[in-house]
């Protein structure tokens, strides 16, 4: 009885330690890309997170706006000051989730392709989204990257007529993040 | 007045125009180690109020120059740029750091105590300072 209880309070803590339900990131790399041919237009982001939970196959994601980095000073201003309003929506975020069956995948080593659907949220508005997220699993860590495109009426962000033909209506937007087993 | 005056003159506003637009299109970012801290506090403190309160830390915070003081629990691997967490005592939550340079974070290790002003940018699950500079190491 003894080394059953010692043998199964093993068992548990191993199959604990090798399979996390959840993973995360705090320093995901959101990139986006609003230019055209007259004026670039590309900002970083090295702070979003991201939590995945494989058993369930909820992923969310979320971004402080003010903490895009432009190239130039003044483009950082308008962004933030005139076109996401960021003193008054300091977040951007997305919720989504996969089929579970696909994301119990994640546990093995390998490649995979997710269709992951669910809404953004950004500038006071909410969409519909889906987007494919490409991941690598290898030991214990998930890398995730999806690309997408924004569309700047969908979430009411005017662009003043004077810069219309410098600014692109959708925003490809790019997503790069490490995710650590949450222990 | 004769017309090539005029001519003149409209051509000398739009040079002046052209050069105080370009100085504006092309200024560079305000530095933080050029300004002066609006608060000072430890990165326990600046995490708390924001965990409290975000919407109040927010009012307060956003966008404003912070100095933080704390030990470095994380060493992050960027793409772009570099960045470090520092402890705050609760196991979730830190305060990021960023850094516009990819050698910031050089030669520092975890458990270093140091002193970082950065341009507060909200929290998710760690405060965020965006364009930091080593105060203090």
């Amino acid at each position: 009885m003894r080394s059953f209880v010692i043998f199964s309070f093993l068992f548990l803590s191993l199959g604990q330690s090798t399979f996390a339900q959840k993973f995360f990131s705090k320093n995901a790399q959101l990139s986006f890309a609003a230019g055209t041919p007259l004026e670039k237009i590309d900002a970083v982001n090295k702070s979003g997170t991201v939590v995945l939970d494989i058993t369930t196959g909820k992923i969310e994601s979320a971004v402080l706006v003010n903490g895009f980095q432009f190239d130039r000073a003044l483009m950082q201003e308008h962004f933030n000051e005139n076109y996401m309003e960021s003193a008054k929506f300091p977040k951007a975020m997305f919720k989504g989730t996969m089929d579970p069956k696909s994301a119990s995948q994640l546990t093995k080593d390998g490649k995979y392709s997710i269709k992951v659907s669910g809404d953004m949220t950004m500038h006071g508005a909410t969409k519909p989204m889906t987007t494919t997220v490409n991941f690598v699993v290898q030991q214990g860590k998930i890398k995730a990257t999806t690309a997408f495109n924004v569309v700047l009426d969908d979430f009411n962000i005017n662009i003043p007529s004077l810069v219309k033909d410098k600014v692109a209506k959708e925003t490809k937007v790019q997503v790069d993040a490490d995710l650590q087993p949450l222990k | 007045m004769t017309l090539k005056r005029i001519i003149w003159v409209i051509l000398a506003l739009a040079v002046v125009g052209g050069f105080i637009a370009y100085k504006m299109y092309t200024k560079p970012h305000t530095e933080v180690n050029a300004m002066n801290a609006d608060f000072q506090l430890s990165a326990a403190q600046l995490f708390q109020e924001y965990s409290e309160n975000e919407d109040a830390a927010n009012a307060k915070y956003l966008n404003k120059v912070i100095e933080v003081e704390g030990d470095i629990s994380v060493i992050n691997t960027l793409q772009a740029g570099s960045s470090f967490g520092l402890e705050t005592g609760d196991p979730m939550g830190g305060v990021t750091c960023e850094f516009e340079a990819m050698d910031a974070t050089n030669g520092l290790n975890t458990g270093q105590k140091v002193k970082v002003k950065g341009f507060c940018s909200g929290k998710l699950m760690d405060v965020v300072l965006v364009r930091c500079s080593i105060e203090k190491i």
